[in-house]
């Protein structure tokens, strides 16, 4: 079993990341689920994005099969009504912060007051974080550090120059998860695990963006006993999302 | 016949190290024929004793091509080892625009870069890097002297946002003398960087790399083989177009 923490679904900025071209790649990288988040900050200029997402989510369930909605706190009462309605009607079992396309660091008081939210209402974060000088893995702990009851996901655990730090937030923070899609390095699932255990490693890929078979090459160099194994690639997920699922 | 366009040797300041019987299993483990080999940055910071290094332990191989490492930024003596690497049978120039704080663009380096272009020297430009080798920056190097051959190390995304994406696009397909290196390219997915070069611009202008030992030669050659171009584009990336910028 194998379920992408971090995946994308939607057509935006050019890009068509369809449900069938999600689900291709899927099938190309042997992965057999996905949580996946938009490419638009909600709410935002993209009356449709919302409804787009639902409808993705309601494509092939079975695989695609969680969501977290990506947020632009920039909105107030609106975001916050919106993602309240989101995890309590729709099913919505997660938020995305994009840091970068919602011009506001993880550490800014607007974003933290949203991951207190999350944490209120039951569900992970899942962060971009990386090489942008407001994703930073840094800012992540200071938002962690104020939000301690909300489970948070780090996405590529701090891009391509960041990752120890990456690993400093997650070891301080028993509520941060280290998702490593992106980075080039072959040793980066080894050393998260190795820090902080398997228990806080998740496996994502970014998809369609990145591709699997590439992002699972890094599982593999990591070398992981079957039960870590099992860990990272699905059974965290599962876990942080209340997925229904056991491993058959 | 597969070609890695960028590996390195050496033990490096920063933790790399690798020895030539270790790259050579590498390369037989996966099937690469020949290495182009740059020295890691050594501890001593000494480059023109390990390109002195590097040129007899290429000159006992017929599978390893040297590539010496140039601080650009030392007027006459740049030039002067540019000379000296070229008489000792090393074939292409690497440098590090942010190990040794330096504009690829800028006036400080032209001239040496102006006598690799002299003597035939391709060079390997650490590409992505904020500030000072973004692939806009690379590509005004390449214009700015423009019988130099420019291999973009990293498709110029040594950054997790993709935001270089576009700069990197326009200016291969702008600029004729610029050619990208694929190691560690996160995107590698739906309308990858490899995808659109080969797609939009031309299967001759990129080339694959592993940047071995600190990345893994088999998630690199991952990212060639999953990419979604015709198998005579992955032909070309993995041995004849580095042969033609070498003139092997």
């Amino acid at each position: 079993m194998i379920i992408d923490a971090h995946a994308h679904c939607d057509e935006r900025f050019g890009w068509k990341l369809t449900p069938e071209v999600l689900l291709r790649f899927m099938a190309e990288g042997g992965v057999d689920k996905a949580c996946i988040t938009g490419l638009a900050d909600i709410p935002g200029d993209d009356e449709t994005a919302y409804q787009r997402f639902l409808e993705a989510l309601r494509f092939a369930p079975d695989q695609i099969c969680a969501g977290y909605l990506r947020i632009n706190p920039w909105y107030g009462d609106k975001a916050r009504e919106l993602f309240r309605r989101a995890v309590r009607e729709d099913g919505i079992r997660g938020m995305k912060v994009h840091p970068t396309t919602i011009i506001l660091p993880p550490n800014a008081p607007a974003v933290i007051e949203f991951v207190r939210l999350a944490g209120e209402l039951g569900v992970p974060v899942l962060f971009h974080s990386g090489d942008d000088p407001n994703a930073l893995p840094l800012q992540i702990g200071e938002c962690a550090a104020a939000c301690p009851d909300t489970n948070i996901i780090m996405g590529h655990m701090g891009g391509i120059f960041f990752g120890e730090d990456a690993i400093r937030v997650a070891e301080r923070h028993p509520h941060v998860y280290l998702e490593p899609s992106g980075n080039p390095r072959p040793d980066i699932v080894r050393k998260a695990v190795d820090a902080v255990g398997a228990e806080r490693v998740v496996f994502g890929t970014d998809m369609p963006a990145m591709h699997p078979s590439v992002e699972l090459k890094k599982v593999e160099l990591a070398g992981l006993k079957p039960a870590e194994k099992e860990l990272v690639c699905w059974r965290n997920i599962a876990r942080l999302m209340d997925l229904p699922v056991d491993g058959r | 016949m597969i070609l890695d366009a960028n590996a390195n040797l050496g033990e490096s300041l920063y933790g790399p190290r690798q020895t030539v019987d270790e790259l050579l299993r590498r390369m037989d483990a996966h099937g690469i024929d020949r290495a182009v080999v740059s020295p890691l940055t050594p501890r001593d910071l000494d480059l023109g004793r390990a390109n002195a290094a590097l040129a007899k332990t290429v000159a006992a191989s017929d599978r390893l091509i040297g590539c010496a490492r140039l601080d650009p930024r030392l007027g006459a003596r740049s030039v002067a080892e540019v000379h000296a690497c070229r008489d000792a049978g090393l074939r292409a120039i690497k440098v590090d625009p942010f190990e040794q704080a330096f504009q690829i663009n800028s006036d400080l380096v032209l001239e040496a870069f102006a006598a690799c272009a002299d003597a035939r020297m391709p060079v390997l430009v650490v590409a992505g890097y904020p500030f000072v080798s973004t692939p806009i920056q690379v590509g005004d190097l390449a214009v700015r002297v423009p019988s130099l051959k420019v291999l973009m190390l990293h498709g110029g995304q040594l950054a997790m946002h993709g935001l270089g994406i576009m700069d990197c696009l326009n200016v291969v397909r702008t600029v004729p003398n610029v050619w990208i290196e694929s190691s560690g390219i996160p995107e590698t997915g739906s309308g990858s960087l490899i995808e659109h070069v080969v797609l939009d611009v031309s299967a001759e202008r990129a080339v694959f790399g592993t940047n071995a030992p600190i990345n893994d030669p088999g998630m690199e050659l991952e990212r060639i083989r999953v990419a979604h171009i015709p198998e005579e584009a992955k032909r070309r990336i993995l041995g004849p177009n580095l042969a033609c910028i070498l003139g092997l």
